[in-house]
C-alpha cells in the first residue's frame, strides 16, 4: 500500500448503506482517520487498518440529521461536532453536540458557548484563556472544581480558526508552501510533507529527496520533543533540564536552518521533492552534532527520569486508560503512550527502504509520555543517521509535477511529531482542486487531556498539559 | 438591687403590648441601674447579702453579689440591652410571628440571667437555670416551622445538663447538708464533676456541644447573639464559681486542659468548613469556649505548680476573654442579621460581593473578624496576648508537667489561632468580597441605621478594648484581687499593654496618615478585574467557601465526619457533575441518634395500644389500676 | 546527582556571548538586498504573499519562503543578519537599488530602559513565532541579561507582543489585553503575520481592525522571528547603552 493513496472518483453511498458501512468497518478494527463533509453536499470517512485504507462517500442525511455514531463508536465525536458547525448536520444523541470554532455561520460566539454547568454551590468554575500566562496560543479551558481538586475540565477551542483550509483553494495550491508550514508552525515539516504527498498523489509524480525528507521530519521530531521536555522539566522546577533540553534543542534547529536556513525547516520542501540539498560537508556536520546531541540526550534523560522531585510529579499524574484512548481513536505520542501501537511510519510507511517499529509505553501517565518522547528522540537520531547513509547529494533536488488526475482525491498521510496527520484533496474533473482537509492529531487527542485532568489537582493541569504539547492553530485550522 | 430588677421586670408590659421599642428602652434604663449596682460591688468592699426566708424545703435563702457574679452582671447588662435593641431593629425588618410572646420570653430570659448572679441557694438557683433554659428555648422557635427540631435538641440537652446539676446539689446537700452555694470550697470530687459537667453542657465544651451549632442558625440573630455571647457565659460563670474556690490537682488540670483544646480545636475545625455564617459563628464560640477553658487551665496550672505570673496572667487571660468574647461574637451575630435581613440567605455560597452593596456591616464585620482571630487592634488579641505570656512564663520555672503542658498548650494556641484566621478570612471574603453568587445576593442593600447601631456601639467597645488593652485589664483587676493572685503579674501585663497602646497607637496614625496621602494625591483607575481575555465571567468562577479551606481540610479529613454526595463525572463525556458535603457530629451521630432510635424503636413496641378506641384504653385502666393495687398491697 | 553534574560538565556554555553581535549561520535568510534593475513584475509572481510591488520590497509582507531567491539569485539576496526590526512600517520598504537596514529612531523616553516586561499575545498564530519568543528566553539567547522579561500578567506588562495574524476570535481578547496594561505602554508586532497576516491575509477569519487603532512601536519581521531578531529589535527600542 503506497503512501500517498490516490483514489479515482469514489463512489458515492447511500447514506444508510454508508453508515451501516461504517459501522462494520470499524466493528472489523478499522481505526477512524478522518471524517468530514465537503461543500459539494458529501460526507467522507477515511478509515485505515494496517495500511490498508477505505474511503467511503455519501451524500448527507435526509434532512440533515441522523443518530450520532458517537454513542456506540465515540471516535465520531469531534468529527460530529465539526459537521454540525461546518454544515448543520445535526448528529441525534450525540453528548456533546457544541460548536469547534467561533464565528462561522450563525452559530453563537465564544462567550455564549454553553460549557458544561454544575449547580452545586460548593464547587467552583476556573476559566483559564484564551490569553495565557505564559507564551503559548490561545484556548480556553473551563475547571468545575472540588477545592484544589479537578471535578470536570471542557476545553473549548477555535480562537486559531484562520481558514486554512479554504485558503489552500485561494489561488493556485502548488505555491502554498508557507500556508502548508504554517497549519501547525511547530510541526511545519510534518503538515509541509503531508501537503507534498497530497500534490504528489494527485499528479502521480514519485519525490525526489526521500532521504532528505525524511532527515527533516525526524529532526522536527528531535526539536520538538526536546522543546516538550524542556517545558515539563520548567513546570515541574527541574530547572537543570528546562535549560539543558532548550539549549540541545536549539542546536538540533539550528542543524535544520544550517541547511534550509528555518529554524523550523521552513522552505525546506517542496512538492517533488525538496528545495535545500544536504551535501556532504553538511551531512558529516549534522552526523557528528547528532551524536553530540545523542550523548547529551541521554545523559539529561538519565538525570531526569533517576530525579525523585521529578517523577513524584511525573508518575501516576494524568493517567490515560487504553480503553479511553482507543474508543476516542486517539493517535501518536498520546496513544503510544498509554500502550497503543501504532504509527502512521509503520502503518502507512511512505517507503519499504527503512524498516521501522513504533514504541509504547505502557502507565498512560505524564511519565509514560516524557519516557515515550526521550525513547523517540533516541529512535529518531537512529533514522538520521541511517537516512544520513543513504543520502545521495548528487541526486536531484526536485522533480517537476504533472497536471493533477481529473476527479480523484489523494491522501497523504505522515506522523508528525505529535501523531498522524491526514491531508486530503479532491479535484474537480477539470484537475482543479474542488477542497482541501486537513487533520492534525491535536483535533482528537484534546480530548484525552479533558478525560485525565478529572479527579487530578488542578496545580497538575500545566504538565498534564504540556506532557500532550497538543496544537491549537493545528486543531482549529 | 431593687431598682433596676424592677425596672426591668416593668419591661415585661411592654413586651405584652408588643412594643418592642419601648421594651429595648426600657432594658437599657435598667441596665445602667443593675450596671451600678454590679460596678459598686466590683470596685468597693461593701457586698450586699439579703437573707429571705422561704418555706421549706428551701429555708433561709442567701441571695447577693459578690465580685464574680457582678463581674459577670457587667458582662450581662452590657450585652443585653444591645441585643434587645438590636433585637428590635431586627424584628421590624425580619418579623415573624408571636411578637408578644417572644419579647416576653425574651424578657424573662434577660431576668433570668441577671437574677441566676445573685442566687448563693442551689435550689433558687437551679429554678433560675431551669427558666433561663426554657425562656431560651421558647426564645430560639419564634419561628416554629423551621427551628421546631433544633430547638427540641436544645432543651433537652439543657435537660440532661442540668440533671447533672440537679444531681451535683443534691448529692452536696446530702454530703454537707446545706444549700448554701459558698459552701462550695473544698467540695467533695463526685458532686463538682457532677456540677462541671452540668456547667459544661451550658457553656458548650466538647463533647456536651452539639446543641450550639444546630440551634444557632435557626434562632433569630439577637437570640442568637444573646444567647451565644451572653447565656453559654452563665455556663462558664458555674465553672468559675467552684474554680475560684476550689483547688485541684494536676491529673484534673491536664484533664480540663485536655478538654479545652479538644473543645478550641473541635470548634475551630467545624468553624472553617462550615459554609453557613451562623453555623460558622456557633463553632466559633465553642472554639473560645476552648481558649477560654485553656486560659482557665494555664490560671489553675500556676496555682498547681506555684508559678504565680503564671496563675495571674492565665486566669486574667480567660477572664478578659470572656468580657471579650460577649463582645466580637454579639457583633458578629447581629451582623449574621443583618445579612440575613439584606439578602435572606445565610449561607456564604449564596453571597458575595456584599461589601459593595453594605458597606456599613462589611466594616464592621472586618473589625470583628481583626477582634475574633486575635489580630492586633481586634481585642481577643488583648487575651490571648496574656494566655501566651502565662505560657511562657511557665517555661521559667523548674517544674517539668508545667512545662511540657505549657509548651502543646503554646503549640495547640498557635495552631487553633491560625484556623481561627483562616475560618474567619474565609467567611469575610466569601461574604463581603467579589460578586455576588445568586440573585438575592445581587438585590442585597446596607440595612436601616438603627440596625447598625448596637453594632457601632460593640464595635467602638472592641476598638476601645482591643487597642487600649488596660481597659478591659482594670476590669478583671478587682476579680484577680478577690481570688488572691498574685498582682506582679498584672503590672507587669499593665505595662506591656500601655505599650501595645503605644505602638498601635502610632501603626494606626501612620497608616491613617499615608491612606489620606494617598486620597489625596493618587487618582485610583479603576478597570475591570483581568480574566485571561475572556469577556463573560460568571460568578461561579470564584472560590467557593469549600474551595478556599480545601486543601488545609483535606488534611483535617480524620478529624471531621462528613456526609458526601456526589455525582462524579462519568464516561467519555459527562453529563452531570454535583457535589455537596455536610460536616456531621460524630457525637450526635454515634451517641444521641443510637440513643434515640433504641428510644423510638421501645416506645414504638407499646404503639399497638393507641388504636383510639375508647373501651381498650379503659381496658388499658383497668389493668395498671390492678397492678398497681397488686403492688402496694404485695408489698405491705 | 552524579549523572546530572555529568550531564551538566558535557553540556558546557551554551549562551551566546553577546546576541546583539553574535555570528549567524549564512544559511539564514536575512536583510535583503534588492537590486536595482529587478524585474519587479517577475519577483511578484513568485512571492506567495505579494510583498513584491512596483514601489519594491515590503519586508512586512515577506515570508522569507525563498521563493525568489532561488529563481533569481541576481535580483535580490538575503544577507545572514538577522537585525531585521524597525520602529516604522515604512522602514520595511526596501526600494530596488537598496539594502535593508534596520532603522530605530532614538527613543524619545528613557523608561524601558533598564527593564521592559512583555506581555505575549497569540492571535491566531501558528506556534512559530510563539516558539521563537520563548526561545528568546531560554538559556542561549537570554534576553532577561537586558532585562527584557516575559511576564505572566498584562497588569505586569510594559509591553504587549503579538503574534500572528488576529483572528477574529481572538480580536476582542486582543483589545481587552491591551486594555489591561496600564499606560505607558507600547505594541510590538512580531512577525510577517502580525505586521502584515502574512499568508493568512486573503483570509475572510481575520479581523485587523485593533490594529487601525493601535500603532505599533516595534516591527519584527520574519516567518518565523528568530530569537536574534526579536532580541536586537527589543534592545534598540529600549535604547539602553
Amino acid at each position: 500500500m503506497a503512501n500517498p493513496i490516490l483514489i479515482q472518483s469514489p463512489d458515492q453511498l447511500e447514506f444508510t448503506t454508508f453508515t451501516q458501512k461504517l459501522r462494520e468497518l470499524m466493528q472489523s478494527g478499522y481505526t477512524l482517520l478522518h471524517c468530514f463533509g465537503s461543500d459539494e453536499g458529501l460526507m467522507y470517512a477515511l478509515l485505515g487498518k494496517s495500511g490498508d485504507v477505505q474511503l467511503l462517500c455519501s451524500t448527507f442525511p435526509p434532512g440533515k440529521e441522523y443518530s450520532a455514531l458517537t454513542v456506540d463508536f465515540p471516535a465520531f465525536s469531534m468529527y460530529e461536532r465539526s459537521l454540525y458547525e461546518d454544515y448543520g448536520i445535526r448528529a441525534w444523541g450525540h453528548p456533546q453536540l457544541k460548536v469547534l470554532k467561533a464565528f462561522t455561520d450563525d452559530h453563537a460566539d465564544h462567550n455564549d458557548y454553553n460549557f458544561l454547568a454544575s449547580e452545586s454551590p460548593a464547587l467552583h468554575e476556573v476559566g483559564v484563556g484564551p490569553v495565557h500566562a505564559g507564551v503559548i496560543e490561545p484556548g480556553h479551558f473551563r475547571f468545575i472544581c472540588r477545592g484544589e481538586i479537578v471535578e470536570h475540565l471542557e476545553i473549548k477551542l477555535g480562537y486559531q480558526h484562520r481558514g486554512v483550509e479554504r485558503l489552500m483553494l485561494k489561488g493556485d495550491i502548488r505555491t502554498k508552501n508557507c500556508l502548508a508550514e504554517s497549519i501547525a508552525g511547530d510541526t511545519s515539516i510534518g503538515h509541509a510533507l503531508a501537503w507534498c504527498l497530497v500534490l504528489e498523489g494527485l499528479a502521480g509524480t514519485k519525490a525526489a529527496g526521500f532521504h532528505t525528507r525524511m532527515i527533516a521530519l525526524e529532526l522536527e521530531r528531535i526539536a520538538m520533543h526536546l522543546s516538550v521536555l524542556s517545558a515539563l522539566s520548567a513546570d515541574v522546577a527541574y530547572i537543570m533540564g528546562q535549560n539543558m533540553f532548550a539549549a540541545l534543542r536549539t542546536t538540533v534547529i539550528n542543524s535544520s536552518l544550517a541547511i534550509c536556513g528555518s529554524r523550523f525547516g521552513k522552505r525546506w520542501l517542496t512538492p517533488g521533492g525538496v528545495n535545500y540539498s544536504i551535501s556532504k560537508a553538511q551531512a558529516d556536520t549534522l552526523s557528528k552534532t547528532m551524536e553530540e546531541v545523542r550523548i547529551q540526550v541521554t545523559d539529561c534523560c538519565e538525570a531526569l527520569f533517576n530525579s525523585s522531585s521529578v517523577l513524584s510529579r511525573f508518575d501516576d499524574t494524568g493517567i490515560l486508560k487504553i480503553q479511553d484512548a482507543l474508543a476516542l481513536g486517539l493517535t501518536g505520542i498520546t496513544a503510544k503512550s498509554s500502550g497503543i501501537f501504532t504509527d502512521a511510519r509503520m502503518d502507512y510507511p511512505l517507503s519499504d527502504e527503512i524498516s521501522f517499529t513504533a514504541l509504547c509505553e505502557n502507565s498512560g501517565d505524564v511519565w509514560a509520555r516524557a519516557h515515550l518522547r526521550y525513547r523517540e528522540i533516541i529512535q529518531s537520531l537512529d533514522l538520521v543517521s541511517r537516512n544520513l547513509e543513504r543520502l545521495d547529494p548528487s541526486a536531484q533536488l526536485c522533480v517537476a509535477l504533472e497536471d493533477f488526475a481529473p476527479d480523484s482525491i489523494a491522501c497523504g498521510i505522515v506522523e508528525g511529531y505529535r501523531g498522524r496527520i491526514v491531508h486530503l484533496c479532491k479535484t474537480d474533473p477539470a484537475g482543479k482542486p474542488l477542497w482541501y482537509k486537513i487533520l492534525d492529531p491535536s483535533f482528537t487527542n484534546w480530548q484525552a487531556l479533558a478525560l485525565v485532568m478529572r479527579n487530578g489537582q488542578i496545580s497538575d493541569f500545566p504538565i498534564c498539559n504540556k506532557s500532550f504539547d497538543l496544537s491549537y492553530s493545528g486543531s482549529d485550522l | 438591687m431593687s431598682i433596676g430588677f424592677i425596672i426591668l421586670f416593668l419591661g415585661l408590659i411592654p413586651a405584652l403590648w408588643k412594643r418592642s421599642g419601648l421594651f429595648s428602652i426600657v432594658w437599657l434604663m435598667g441596665s445602667g441601674f443593675i450596671a451600678f449596682e454590679y460596678l459598686e460591688v466590683l470596685y468597693s468592699r461593701n457586698v450586699q447579702d439579703y437573707l429571705l426566708l422561704f418555706p421549706d424545703p428551701i429555708g433561709t435563702a442567701n441571695i447577693g453579689l459578690n465580685k464574680l457574679s457582678a463581674f459577670f452582671g457587667v458582662i450581662f447588662s452590657i450585652g443585653l440591652p444591645l441585643g434587645m435593641l438590636y433585637g428590635h431593629f431586627y424584628l421590624k425588618e425580619h418579623p415573624g410571628p408571636g411578637l408578644r410572646s417572644h419579647l416576653f420570653w425574651l424578657g424573662l430570659l434577660g431576668l433570668s440571667m441577671h437574677g441566676l448572679l445573685w442566687m448563693r441557694h442551689s435550689l433558687l438557683f437551679l429554678m433560675l437555670w431551669e427558666v433561663m433554659s426554657i425562656s431560651s428555648f421558647l426564645c430560639v422557635i419564634q419561628d416554629r416551622s423551621a427551628s421546631l427540631k433544633a430547638a427540641l435538641n436544645y432543651i433537652i440537652t439543657m435537660q440532661i445538663g442540668a440533671g447533672f446539676l440537679i444531681a451535683g446539689f443534691g448529692l452536696l446537700y446530702l454530703q454537707t447538708g446545706s444549700f448554701d452555694l459558698s459552701t462550695l470550697a473544698a467540695m467533695p470530687r463526685l458532686p463538682m464533676y457532677l456540677l462541671m459537667i452540668g456547667f459544661a453542657f451550658k457553656a458548650g465544651f466538647v463533647p456536651f456541644s452539639s446543641w450550639l451549632p444546630q440551634a444557632h442558625p435557626v434562632a433569630p440573630a439577637h437570640v442568637s447573639g444573646i444567647m451565644s455571647a451572653m447565656m453559654i457565659k452563665a455556663g462558664l460563670y458555674g465553672i468559675l464559681v467552684i474554680i475560684s474556690i476550689n483547688s485541684f490537682n494536676l491529673r484534673e488540670i491536664a484533664i480540663f486542659c485536655l478538654i479545652s483544646v479538644v473543645t478550641a480545636f473541635w470548634g475551630v475545625i467545624h468553624a472553617m468548613i462550615s459554609s453557613n455564617v451562623k453555623k460558622a459563628l456557633a463553632f466559633s464560640s465553642i472554639e473560645n469556649m476552648g481558649i477560654i477553658g485553656i486560659g482557665l487551665s494555664v490560671g489553675l496550672l500556676g496555682l498547681d505548680a506555684g508559678i504565680p505570673m503564671m496563675a495571674t496572667l492565665g486566669f486574667a487571660g480567660a477572664l478578659l476573654h470572656t468580657f471579650f468574647h460577649s463582645l466580637f461574637k454579639a457583633l458578629l451575630f447581629y451582623l449574621s442579621g443583618n445579612i440575613l435581613c439584606a439578602s435572606h440567605t445565610l449561607e456564604a455560597d449564596q453571597l458575595g460581593g456584599l461589601a459593595k452593596a453594605m458597606p456599613r456591616s462589611a466594616a464592621c464585620f472586618l473589625i470583628g473578624t481583626f477582634a475574633i482571630s486575635a489580630l492586633p487592634i481586634g481585642n481577643a488579641f488583648i487575651s490571648e496576648f496574656s494566655i501566651y505570656t502565662g505560657l511562657l512564663s511557665a517555661m521559667a520555672a523548674h517544674d517539668l508537667p508545667a512545662i511540657v503542658i505549657s509548651v502543646v498548650l503554646l503549640a495547640a494556641m498557635a495552631f487553633i489561632g491560625a484556623l481561627a484566621l483562616i475560618a474567619f478570612a474565609k467567611l469575610f471574603g466569601i461574604i463581603f468580597l467579589g460578586e455576588p453568587r445568586s440573585e438575592q445576593a445581587t438585590k442585597a442593600r446596607e440595612c436601616p441605621r438603627g440596625m447598625c447601631l448596637p453594632q457601632v456601639v460593640l464595635v467602638a467597645g472592641i476598638l476601645l478594648t482591643g487597642i487600649f488593652g488596660n481597659v478591659g485589664l482594670r476590669f478583671v483587676k478587682p476579680l484577680l484581687r478577690w481570688m488572691q493572685l498574685d498582682m506582679s503579674g498584672y503590672i507587669g501585663l499593665r505595662n506591656t499593654f500601655s505599650q501595645i497602646s503605644i505602638v498601635l497607637g502610632i501603626v494606626l496614625l501612620v497608616f491613617g496618615l499615608l491612606y489620606l496621602i494617598r486620597k489625596l494625591c493618587v487618582k485610583d483607575i479603576v478597570s475591570p478585574t483581568w480574566g485571561c481575555g475572556y469577556h463573560k465571567p460568571s460568578p461561579r468562577m470564584q472560590y467557593t467557601s469549600l474551595a478556599f479551606v480545601h486543601p488545609l481540610s483535606y488534611f483535617l479529613k480524620p478529624f471531621i465526619l462528613i456526609k458526601k454526595e456526589r455525582i462524579k463525572a462519568e464516561g467519555l463525556f459527562a453529563r452531570e457533575v454535583e457535589y455537596a458535603e455536610h460536616s456531621e457530629d460524630p457525637f450526635w451521630k454515634c451517641i444521641v441518634e443510637p440513643v434515640s432510635k433504641a428510644l423510638n424503636w421501645f416506645f414504638g413496641l407499646f404503639s399497638g395500644m393507641h388504636n383510639g378506641r375508647t373501651d381498650a384504653y379503659i381496658a388499658w385502666c383497668v389493668g395498671f389500676l390492678i397492678v398497681v393495687l397488686v403492688w402496694v398491697l404485695g408489698f405491705k | 546527582m552524579f549523572e546530572l553534574i555529568k550531564a551538566r560538565l558535557r553540556h558546557g556554555y551554551q549562551a551566546i556571548p553577546n546576541p546583539l553581535q553574535a555570528q549567524i549561520n549564512p544559511a539564514f535568510p536575512g536583510c535583503p538586498f534588492l537590486a536595482a534593475d529587478a524585474d519587479l513584475p517577475a519577483l511578484a509572481a513568485l512571492c506567495p504573499t505579494g510583498a513584491f510591488s512596483e514601489k519594491g520590497l515590503d519586508l512586512g509582507k515577506c515570508t522569507f519562503c525563498g521563493a525568489c531567491q532561488r529563481k533569481y539569485p541576481e535580483m535580490i539576496d538575503f544577507k545572514p543578519d538577522f537585525r531585521l526590526a524597525s520602529d516604522s512600517r515604512e522602514a520595511l520598504y526596501i526600494a530596488p537599488g537598496t539594502q535593508y537596514q534596520a532603522r530605530f529612531a532614538s527613543p524619545n523616553t528613557k523608561l524601558f530602559q533598564r527593564s521592559f516586561a512583555l506581555r505575549n499575545v497569540s492571535a491566531g498564530g501558528c506556534n512559530a513565532c510563539e516558539l521563537e519568543l520563548g526561545a528568546s528566553t531560554n538559556v542561549n539567547f537570554d534576553m532577561g541579561r537586558y532585562g527584557i522579561e516575559i511576564v505572566a500578567s498584562p497588569r505586569h506588562a510594559d509591553a504587549l507582543i503579538l503574534t500572528g495574524p488576529i483572528s477574529r476570535s481572538m480580536a476582542e481578547a486582543l483589545a481587552e489585553t491591551w486594555k489591561a496594561i496600564p499606560a505607558p505602554k507600547c505594541l510590538i508586532l512580531c512577525g510577517c503575520c502580525a505586521i502584515s497576516g502574512g499568508v493568512f491575509a486573503p483570509s475572510v477569519q481575520l479581523d485587523r481592525s485593533f490594529l487601525a487603532h493601535w500603532p505599533a512601536s516595534i516591527y519584527i519581521p520574519g516567518c518565523p522571528t528568530h530569537p536574534l531578531s526579536i532580541v536586537h529589535a527589543i534592545h534598540s527600542f529600549m535604547g539602553a547603552k
